[in-house]
C-alpha cells in the first residue's frame, strides 16, 4: 500500500481486535474501566494501555480484556431486556443504608440517658 | 414504534438529561453528527502533534524539551482515545481508523485550521500551548456535558491533561513576556501572525457560515442533539472575555483596531476573519497543509510493517 485511500475504494483493515482496559489506581481500589484500544494481541494491548493511558499515574493492577469476552446488559432503556433497571423491586429501602440512619440518633439518645446524674447515682 | 416515533422518544430522553451509550439505538442523523465531530476532533489531535513536534529538537532548555515531548505524546494519546470512540460509532458502517486515515490522505477528512499553519519561532510554539490549547479547552469544556456518554468520558480524561498543556504554554509565554526586548518582540510577532487563525478557531457564526444554511446546520443539529450546548459565536465570545485581558495585561497588542467590548452587555465586536480563507485552509490549502499531510502519510506507509507484525494473524515479513 503506497498510496492509501487515493483510489477512494474500501481499504483493507488490519487484523486488530478491540480490547477494554481496566486499571486499579489505588492499592485497595477496584478495577476500573479506563479506555478501549485496538491491538493484535493481549501483549500489545497491555503495552499500548500503559503508554497511552497510564503513563501519568501510579497503578497497582492492569487488565486488558478482549471486548468479545464481555457480555453486556443493554443500556438503552427502550430495550425490553434492559437489565440495569431494578425499580420493580420497590420499596427497596430495606437494603439501603439510608433506611437505618435513625440508629445513629437512637444510640446518641441512649448514651445521653446513661450519662445523666440520676442514672449515675 | 416507527422511526419517527422512536426519534421523538429519543429526543425527549436527551432533553431529560439521559446519556446515550454506543450500542443504544440512535437516529442515523445523531450517529452521523457524532462521527463527523469526533473524527474531526481526533484527527486534529493527531495532526496537531506535527506543528509542535517541529520544536522538540530546538527547545531552548532540557526542561522545556521534556515538557513539550510530554505534551506532544498527550496529543497523540488524545487522538487514539477519540478515534476509538469514533470507531465504535462507525462499526455499523464497517469502517474503522484505516478508513479515517485513507480519507485524510485523500483530502476527504478535515482537521482544525490552526494545524495548517507554520510555527516559525519558539514564541509560536509557546503561543500554541497557551492560546490554541486555551481555545480547545473552551470547546472541550462545553462538550463535557454532551449527550453521548463515551465521548464525554473520553473528554474527561483529555481535559485533565489539557490543563497541563495550557500551563506549559502560559509558562513559555510568560518567560518571553518577562524577557529581553527581542523576546517580547518575538512574542508580539507570533501573536500578530496567529490572531486571525485564533479568531477562526471556533468556526463561523451560523449566519455567515459559508454555504449558508447547510454549513450552519451542523451547529443546529448538534445543539438539538445536546451534543453541544453553545454556538461557535458564544464560544468565541467566551474566549475573548478570558484571553484579551490576559494578553493586554502582559503588554501585548492585539492586531485588531476594531476590537471592543460593550461595557453593558459584555459582548465583543471584532474584525470578522476571512471565512473564505478559512474554508480554503481547512480544505488543505493552508501554508503547511501539504507538508504535514505528506509527513503523516510517509510515517503511516513506513509503519505498515510494524502494524503487520503486530496483527493477530502474523504474516511473514
Ligand atoms: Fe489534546
Ligand atoms: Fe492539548
Amino acid at each position: 500500500m503506497t498510496n492509501p485511500g487515493q483510489s477512494g475504494e474500501t481499504v483493507p483493515h488490519q487484523d486488530f481486535g478491540v480490547y477494554e482496559v481496566f486499571a486499579q489506581t489505588q492499592p485497595l481500589g477496584a478495577m476500573e474501566w479506563q479506555a478501549s484500544l485496538m491491538a493484535g494481541s493481549p501483549q500489545m494491548a497491555l503495552s499500548l494501555a500503559q503508554q497511552n493511558f497510564l503513563r501519568r499515574r501510579q497503578i497497582y493492577g492492569l487488565w486488558v480484556v478482549p471486548r468479545d469476552a464481555i457480555a453486556k446488559a443493554p443500556t438503552d432503556p427502550t430495550d425490553p431486556s434492559h437489565a440495569a433497571d431494578a425499580l420493580f423491586r420497590l420499596p427497596k429501602g430495606y437494603r439501603e443504608l439510608s433506611d437505618y440512619h435513625y440508629l445513629v440518633s437512637k444510640w446518641r439518645q441512649y448514651q445521653q440517658q446513661a450519662m445523666t446524674p440520676d442514672t449515675m447515682a | 414504534m416507527d422511526v419517527a416515533d422512536r426519534t421523538q422518544e429519543f429526543l425527549a430522553r436527551l432533553d431529560s438529561g439521559h446519556k446515550i451509550e454506543a450500542e443504544d439505538w440512535m437516529p442515523d442523523a445523531y450517529r452521523a453528527e457524532l462521527i463527523r465531530l469526533i473524527r474531526l476532533h481526533g484527527i486534529s489531535e493527531i495532526m496537531g502533534t506535527l506543528p509542535e513536534k517541529e520544536w522538540v529538537p530546538r527547545a531552548p532548555t532540557l526542561y522545556r524539551k521534556l515538557a513539550l515531548m510530554a505534551k506532544v505524546q498527550d496529543e497523540a494519546g488524545h487522538g487514539q482515545i477519540l478515534i476509538r470512540v469514533a470507531e465504535d460509532l462507525m462499526a455499523p458502517l464497517h469502517q474503522n481508523r484505516e478508513d479515517i486515515m485513507a480519507d485524510l490522505f485523500a483530502g476527504r477528512q478535515k482537521f482544525h485550521n490552526v494545524f495548517h499553519m507554520p510555527v516559525p519561532t519558539w514564541a509560536d510554539a509557546g503561543l500554541i500551548g497557551w492560546l490554541v490549547d486555551g481555545a480547545a479547552i473552551i470547546t472541550q469544556g462545553m462538550l463535557l456535558s454532551g449527550s453521548y456518554a463515551p465521548y464525554t468520558r473520553a473528554l474527561r480524561r483529555i481535559v485533565e491533561e489539557e490543563g497541563f498543556h495550557i500551563q506549559h504554554g502560559e509558562s513559555i509565554c510568560m518567560a518571553l513576556a518577562e524577557g529581553t526586548p527581542r523576546q517580547r518582540a518575538m512574542f508580539q510577532d507570533a501573536l500578530t501572525r496567529w490572531w486571525p487563525s485564533l479568531m477562526m478557531f471556533f468556526g463561523p457564526p451560523e449566519r455567515s457560515a459559508p454555504g449558508g444554511a447547510g454549513a450552519g446546520s451542523h451547529q443546529r443539529a448538534n445543539l438539538r442533539f445536546r451534543i453541544r450546548s453553545k454556538t461557535n459565536e458564544e464560544l468565541r465570545q467566551r474566549y475573548l472575555t478570558k484571553y484579551v485581558p490576559r494578553i493586554r495585561a502582559l503588554g501585548f497588542s492585539i492586531p485588531d483596531a476594531t476590537l471592543a467590548q460593550d461595557p453593558d452587555t459584555g459582548a465583543w465586536t471584532y474584525q470578522p476573519p476571512d471565512w473564505d480563507l478559512w474554508r480554503r485552509i481547512i480544505g488543505n490549502g493552508g501554508p503547511r497543509s501539504a507538508d504535514r499531510l505528506e509527513l503523516r502519510r510517509m510515517s503511516y506507509v513506513e509503519g505498515q510493517w510494524v502494524r503487520d507484525l503486530l496483527s493477530s494473524t502474523r504474516k511473514a515479513v
